[in-house]
């Protein structure tokens, strides 16, 4: 039995690497899952580059910009299996819903004029913008507020201000008028509206119906080791994956998830988000999301480039790090789908057009990334069509 | 040297008793300029106030990755900041995320100076892991002579024995069946206190 420590932070997209152990999939590959909750990911970045993580649960722009060393120190690691697609939600507050009409049309592009008209308004006030919060410099909540306000207009760096909060204090925040929204992953946004602190304004798979929110990342010393190891550590995280993608499991998954050494959030709420069945006001009907958060092998679990490289766009589109046309090759050898390859042998996920699938941007070309970049100005704002 | 003792420093740490300890340790190491933050609530504008050269977190604050953000909004304060770690300092980083910290610095600052700080956190974030650890560990002998205490109360009023006879029916069932005395004792005051 080999030994496999792996940080993860409380969202319900660890799910697999959860189910991988305790649905006895890493067991079937002779290997022991040592799952190790930590607050921040900072902590699960440092862990797996000194060694004290074999592997984690990632953001996965957190993923690329550490192996690639954009902004910090470069972490050696791989990244050989996406976790899940989507699952993360913009939520405002309530005082902020009000500030925007009262009520939130359900498509969210039509939303954006409320935005601009709430911000000019506080700005004619002589008041502060309003304030968001993602949870990672390097996440795609990140990327996801930024280009949804700049769909509208809205520049994310002077319009309105963008700060970084955990994801367990976003209610908290929000509750106290800290922070008048936020893009999290599941299941904070529901958290904040059970608790009657927020609404939510659309789940991410409304805006981009395929981003790969977290990466299984393999650090150094395994990376370097047993190809044998990698490919079980790979094939039980898939097997722990597919099992959470068949709706048959959903409530096993939600009470597995619930437990206080895992997310410690009640499995009913847990099941909701699973499901893809979301209450966006305090006391409101529950809405079906499909492909609100997706696991589904291969469809989700083989890294796709095309992916990863639409997030490496977005730190370049937001100025993180300067273009660099030989880093799409570097995240074809980052992803290591040969190793999905070898655990999955034949399973392979359909071709898509758009690996990304979004509603405020035209298809996305991975192999032009400089025809997708120079469609934004320096800001990162959309160029207005001549 | 004179200016590097100028270094203001921020402790980011929910526990005030901690960040006593470290503060004391830097205070007699020559620094002055020490800063506590406790509040986690908008810590980016507490910092922005306090403008440290050096801040100082527990790794068991989810509030890090606030301070990540530095990094992305350093073109906006007055000076970069930059992360204390790199490549070549593997160990040291090892070491402080063993005692569960972890410090950013502004950039530019002497690395051998920032270095001299941490180990010097490091070294006081094990010495109250010690002390917490001797507190907890007194603390549950101090629970546990109350409980015996509790036993005898019962056994004596119920039994009608002696306070000795008592005592010696508690070590006579703890050593029968291998436990702890507090154990026991606790059995038995569930046990007899569901008899009122």
């Amino acid at each position: 039995m080999k030994r496999i420590t792996i940080g993860f932070i409380p969202l319900t997209d660890a799910a697999p690497l959860i189910a991988a152990h305790e649905r006895g999939f890493a067991d079937e590959e002779g290997l022991a899952f040592d799952l190790v909750r930590e607050v921040s990911w900072a902590n699960i970045r440092d862990k797996l580059s000194v060694g004290l993580f074999d592997a984690a649960h990632m953001l996965t722009p957190l993923a690329i910009a550490s192996a690639l060393g954009i902004g910090h120190v470069t972490v050696p690691l791989i990244a050989p299996a996406t976790l899940a697609l989507n699952g993360n939600a913009i939520t405002l507050s309530a005082a902020f819903v009000r500030e925007l009409g009262g009520a939130l049309p359900e498509d969210p592009v039509a939303a954006l004029p409320l935005f601009a008209a709430a911000i000019k308004r506080r700005s004619e006030a002589g008041l502060s913008p309003p304030v968001f919060a993602a949870t990672f410099p390097y996440s795609t909540h990140n990327y996801i507020l930024r280009a949804y306000f700049a769909a509208g207009g809205i520049d994310p760096d002077r319009d309105v201000q963008l700060v970084v909060i955990p994801p367990p204090l976003m209610a908290g925040s929000l509750e106290k008028g800290l922070i008048d929204g936020f893009c999290v992953g599941s299941p904070w946004n529901s958290v904040a509206v059970d608790r009657g602190a927020g609404h939510i304004l659309t789940p991410s798979s409304a805006l981009f119906a395929r981003i790969p929110e977290k990466t299984l990342a393999i650090g150094d010393t395994l990376a370097g080791g047993d190809p044998d190891t990698l490919r079980a550590i790979v094939a039980a995280t898939a097997e722990g994956a597919a099992w959470c993608a068949d709706p048959a499991n959903a409530l096993e998954l939600a009470a597995m998830l619930s437990a206080p050494h895992y997310l410690g959030v009640s499995a009913p709420l847990v099941l909701r988000t699973i499901e893809g069945r979301l209450v966006f006001t305090p006391g409101g009907p529950t809405r079906s999301v499909p492909d609100f958060i997706r696991y589904d092998v291969p469809g989700t679990v083989r890294p796709d480039a095309g992916r990863y490289a639409w997030l490496y766009a977005q730190m370049v589109r937001w100025g993180q790090t300067r273009f660099d046309p030989t880093i799409p090759r570097r995240i074809a050898s980052l992803i290591r789908t040969d190793i999905y390859d070898a655990a999955m042998p034949g399973l392979l996920p359909p071709a898509e057009a758009d690996p990304i699938g979004s509603i405020l941007e035209p298809a996305f070309d991975p192999a032009d990334l400089a025809g997708y970049l120079a469609r934004f100005d320096e800001r990162g704002l959309p160029k207005l069509r001549a | 040297m004179p200016q590097d003792l100028s270094l203001t420093i921020a402790i980011v740490d929910e526990s005030r008793s901690r960040a006593a300890i470290i503060e004391e340790g830097l205070r007699d190491a020559g620094y002055s300029r020490i800063v506590h933050i406790g509040e986690m609530t908008n810590l980016l504008a507490r910092l922005y106030a306090t403008d440290p050269d050096v801040v100082v977190i527990d790794l068991e604050n989810p509030s890090r990755d606030v301070l990540e953000q530095l990094f992305q909004v350093s073109r906006l304060v007055k000076r970069p900041v930059a992360m204390f770690v790199d490549q070549s300092d593997t160990g040291m980083i090892n070491k402080a995320i063993e005692a569960g910290v972890s410090a950013y610095v502004v950039d530019g600052l002497k690395k051998e100076r920032v270095k001299a700080i941490l180990d010097m956190c490091v070294a006081r974030f094990q010495a109250f892991a010690r002390l917490q650890n001797e507190l907890d560990q007194a603390k549950s002998a101090l629970e546990e002579r109350k409980v015996v205490e509790r036993a005898k109360g019962l056994l004596m009023k119920h039994k009608g024995i002696s306070e000795e006879e008592a005592y010696a029916q508690l070590r006579k069932r703890a050593m029968n069946e291998k436990k702890k005395l507090g154990e026991i004792a606790q059995a038995v005051v569930t046990g007899l206190e569901m008899l009122g």
